[in-house]
């Protein structure tokens, strides 16, 4: 992701915002993302994340209760007209793919052939 | 036969899915999750869920950026059919692609000309 010393937002939670929309840029098969894009991406999911987060009180206060479970954040979702289980698809991906990812394995002496004088 | 239908996310799949989030590392931190949920009045201390709330925009923000990529990259083949060009494989998000997926969400957005 393309970047310079004056486009970076001084929010640092906004700048952990804007990386995590390159990353997910990047996975999906761009290369760069030009600022005004980041920036509207940034300015959506704020926006999300604050109307999830408002729901979901809302949803916990309806049912009497001061402290949020789970189900309070999946009826905001369901709200928001988002599909559950394709959240759990996409989780089942996404996590798949993270686990798939080659690591760095540190040889040892019995992984390692050794050379025969 | 389908584990994912919609009365079964209330069952075991719906279990094993929260505990699973456990071990999950999503895009955005927790503390950022956290940061903006109480700015919105939600104060939530169990990771589970916070990592449930980043998800959800994880995959927001995929889906968003995939859906701009297929436009992007059939613009692209059509700029290259007209122009015959060689191919460019380096692609860039742009609001030219972002907006047109945008509006089939249903959100208007407009570029702003002080944008530069």
């Amino acid at each position: 992701m393309e970047s310079s010393s004056s486009v970076v937002p001084v929010n640092p939670y906004r700048r952990i915002l804007t990386t995590g929309i390159g990353a997910a840029a990047l996975s999906a098969g761009f290369r760069t993302v030009s600022r005004s894009a980041a920036e509207t991406l940034t300015e959506m999911v704020l926006s999300f994340l604050s109307e999830l987060g408002r729901s979901s009180k809302t949803a916990c206060e309806l049912a009497g209760r001061t402290v949020p479970v789970a189900n309070d954040v999946i009826f905001s979702l369901i709200e928001m007209g988002i599909s559950v289980p394709d959240l759990i698809r996409y989780f089942k991906t996404s996590a798949s793919q993270a686990t798939n990812k080659k690591k760095f394995v540190v040889p040892t002496p019995s992984s390692v052939p050794v050379p025969v004088p | 036969e389908d584990a994912l239908d919609p009365e079964a996310i209330y069952g075991q799949v719906f279990t094993d899915f929260l505990q699973s989030l456990e071990e999950f590392t999503p895009t955005i931190p927790d503390a950022v999750t956290s940061h903006y949920m109480s700015t919105a009045g939600f104060q939530v201390d169990d990771p589970r869920l916070l990592r449930l709330i980043s998800l959800s925009s994880q995959k927001f923000i995929a889906d968003v950026t995939n859906d701009a990529m297929q436009h992007c990259k059939l613009r692209t083949a059509q700029q290259l059919k007209n122009q015959k060009q060689t191919k460019d494989r380096r692609f860039q998000l742009t609001l030219e692609d972002l907006l047109p997926t945008l509006k089939e969400r249903g959100i208007n957005v407009k570029k702003p000309h002080y944008f530069i």
